[in-house]
């Protein structure tokens, strides 16, 4: 029988539906990568549970775990559980020669 | 015409809602903030990487002025993005790390100003209804 990879075994890794408090005592102060999210209000941020398919310190560590599950699931969601530190940067975009015509959105 | 209503909550000032964004590769939701100062919608390149795309998808590079300094970024048409229940096929997107841990994007006036909309702090809900042309 063929042996699984370490990455393979990290990917194959999904946790039960959990609530957010149950994710954030899980995995504290991580980047996590979230499938399965059962929405309150289907538009809305809050949910009742979700499961876990990848989670580190960073974005990308949680979503290239995340990655192995992509046949199975389109939707990925990504939430930090951690409470943010860093400002949010607000950039003011300097656009080089074309108009900004070129970044309108066009029905 | 009707409007859609659609819950937000809040970082401090910050007003998040739930944004989809759809590329290659899949789909992924972020937290986008609610920023009618911004003129273009702003995405991590986190998220566009991991639903399929990458600088070379952009067709536009662009420099950005922040706090601490210039940095490069660039402009990308998503497949889809989806907000507060309408979705604009697509759609152009500025990609630049906004190096905050718990906000994927920002939801500018290119987005924004498609419609009419309320927001209501008090109830936490923000009420959008499409332009009629």
């Amino acid at each position: 029988m063929r042996q699984m990879s370490a990455a393979e075994k990290i990917a194959s890794a999904i946790s039960d539906p959990l609530t957010w408090a149950e994710i954030c005592e899980r995995y504290p102060d991580q980047q996590v990568c979230l499938v399965e999210i059962d929405r309150i209000h289907p538009r809305g941020l809050d949910f009742r549970t979700a499961r876990v398919v990848g989670h580190g310190k960073t974005r990308y560590e949680a979503f290239e775990q995340g990655r192995a599950w992509r046949d199975r699931y389109t939707e990925l969601g990504c939430r930090f559980t951690g409470r943010a530190r860093l400002s949010l940067v607000r950039p003011s975009l300097v656009l080089d020669d074309e108009p900004r015509d070129a970044i309108r959105y066009r029905r | 015409m009707t409007s859609l209503e659609t819950p937000f909550v809040t970082d401090g000032d910050l007003l998040i809602v739930e944004a989809i964004v759809t590329g290659p590769r899949g789909t992924v939701t972020g937290r986008f903030v609610l920023d009618t100062g911004a003129v273009l919608t702003t995405v991590i390149p986190e998220l566009v990487d991991s639903i399929g795309y990458s600088p070379r998808d952009g067709f536009k590079r662009a420099r950005v002025h922040t706090a601490i300094g210039e940095q490069e970024g660039y402009a990308l048409r998503v497949a889809e993005l989806a907000v507060l229940g309408f979705t604009m096929p697509s759609f152009p997107v500025h990609v630049f790390d906004l190096g905050h841990e718990d906000i994927h994007g920002l939801l500018g006036m290119n987005f924004l100003g498609e419609f009419n909309f309320e927001i209501r702090p008090a109830e936490r809900r923000i009420f959008v209804e499409k332009i009629a042309l």
